[in-house]
């Protein structure tokens, strides 16, 4: 198949960037959107022309590093499907593909489609963890955690860190992210010692980062690769309550 | 020990205005107030709807002049709505500041995938009620509008509401606002109402099915039970009796 892709052109963080359009030739339906971009680079380099940047690791959809904004939709048009491991099939030839990176002023772009997401690693460190002994593997059982808890505990748990739900956002809002790590930890017991300073340090680092406010629209809940639902917003939120009528 | 809870509660209240979450609870409670203000007064004022009583005070006349006789409690009312729709307006106003701050470059293509059409212009439609209650409380209760409607008087001395509002509305220009106005309102409210119970925590999976369907149905009720007044009267089917 043939596509034609508009990709965001920048050299560095300081440069201004711009769109360049390429035409992708003879790409495999089975190919995943990043070996597209392969294909893509491989023609630039031959030409001598500069490859275009993208972050990817792992390609199986676990990492968290890929991204993109692909015609408008943060991933592209696949529910619940990291950019690595959307394929080509779900396009047709002739597509036109406009492909940017996550737009938020804390990602700031480091180059073409690479942004620093190092705001995502600030809001963990303010709060995002737990300070207990959890001991050796076994001992994890002797903690009962019940089942719903422990379920609803995991969904959010599987968040990976990508940034699709600040750039599905209108606002650039880090809700979902910032929520989830939150929720994920507040609803097991291990978490419950520092549950209330978590949220109260967490929610302040990610205003300070300068991430938007949430407007209820669920559009993260909709780009999410791994669904999370926008319950957990509603939970961080219900916590920041009686975490500041608390005073801490 | 009174005086440090008192300090602390202020305190609290500062501490959340900091954040995008405690701007978004002010926005969320005074809008929850302005809602619950909302219904009662559609509520109310269907009375409009009901037939001249045999002694030719409307149940519409009586209901007004209760509220009158409140007195000093009604300007207590008034104060506190209006400092209430203040919060919210400078909410609204201090977070579209910040959300905009967010994404100093927009996209070129950003593809929606969930959003209604009411919380995209939510702006719009709050703009919209924020002119529209000015008008509303120019005509109807300040009188600037229509003042010969506003003077009228039962042959008792009563204040004729009954009356102004059907001569109010015999002007199409007139109905015509408030219908529109009621349209924002109706678009306001279905995004507004569920967003509230989100962004008061209250969303719990369990309830989230029936809490998204919540905002609609008040919106087409509250926008509906309004409209169905200038509307009726327009068309001539309530208060043919008033001259």
């Amino acid at each position: 198949m043939n596509l034609t892709l508009h990709v965001w052109r920048q050299a560095d963080r300081r440069s201004g960037g711009a769109f360049a359009t390429y035409e992708a030739r003879d790409i495999s339906e089975h190919m995943s959107f990043l070996e597209m971009l392969d294909v893509v680079n491989e023609g630039l380099e031959a030409r001598g022309e500069a490859p275009i940047a993208f972050d990817h690791d792992c390609r199986e959809g676990i990492c968290g590093a890929c991204s993109l904004q692909i015609n408008g939709v943060p991933h592209g048009p696949d529910k619940g499907t990291t950019t690595c491991q959307l394929h080509m099939r779900s396009f047709r030839d002739g597509d036109t593909l406009v492909i940017e990176p996550f737009r938020a002023k804390p990602f700031p772009v480091l180059r073409d489609l690479v942004v620093d997401r190092g705001a995502f690693d600030r809001i963990i460190e303010a709060g995002g963890y737990i300070s207990v002994r959890t001991g050796q593997a076994q001992d994890a059982n002797s903690t009962p955690v019940n089942k719903q808890d422990a379920d609803e505990a995991f969904s959010y748990a599987a968040c990976i860190g990508c940034g699709a739900c600040v750039a599905a956002c209108k606002n650039a809002s880090a809700s979902l992210f910032t929520a989830a790590k939150i929720s994920h930890l507040g609803l097991l017991p291990q978490g419950q010692p520092e549950r209330h300073q978590r949220v109260l340090s967490m929610v302040a680092q990610m205003d300070l980062e300068g991430f938007g406010s949430c407007t209820n629209q669920y559009e993260c809940e909709a780009a999410c690769p791994k669904e999370i639902s926008v319950s957990a917003i509603a939970r961080m939120n219900r916590d920041f309550v009686v975490a500041s009528l608390r005073g801490r | 020990m009174a005086t440090a809870t008192a300090g602390t509660g202020a305190g609290v209240f500062g501490a959340l205005l900091q954040r995008t979450i405690g701007l978004k609870l002010l926005m969320a409670v005074t809008g929850l107030i302005w809602v619950g203000f909302v219904a009662q007064h559609m509520v109310a004022n269907l009375q409009v709807f009901m037939p001249m009583p045999a002694d030719g005070v409307h149940p519409l006349n009586r209901y007004a002049a209760a509220l009158q006789s409140l007195g000093g409690l009604l300007w207590v009312a008034r104060i506190f709505l209006l400092v209430v729709f203040v919060a919210h307006v400078y909410a609204a106003i201090r977070l579209t500041q910040l959300n905009r701050a967010a994404r100093p470059v927009d996209y070129r293509v950003r593809t929606t995938q969930v959003s209604t059409f009411s919380s995209s212009y939510m702006r719009v439609s709050g703009f919209a009620l924020l002119f529209f209650v000015l008008y509303h409380l120019a005509h109807f209760t300040f009188g600037a509008v229509d003042q010969a409607a506003y003077a009228r008087t039962l042959p008792g001395g009563m204040h004729d509401v009954y009356g102004m509002v059907i001569v109010g509305f015999r002007n199409p220009i007139a109905a015509g606002t408030y219908i529109v106005a009621n349209v924002f309102l109706a678009l306001h409210l279905h995004h507004a109402v569920s967003s509230i119970f989100q962004t008061l925590g209250l969303r719990t999976p369990r309830y989230a099915p029936l809490i998204d369907k919540l905002g609609p149905a008040v919106g087409l009720a509250v926008g509906a039970g309004n409209i169905a007044m200038p509307l009726a009267i327009l068309l001539g089917l309530v208060g043919q009796g008033v001259s």
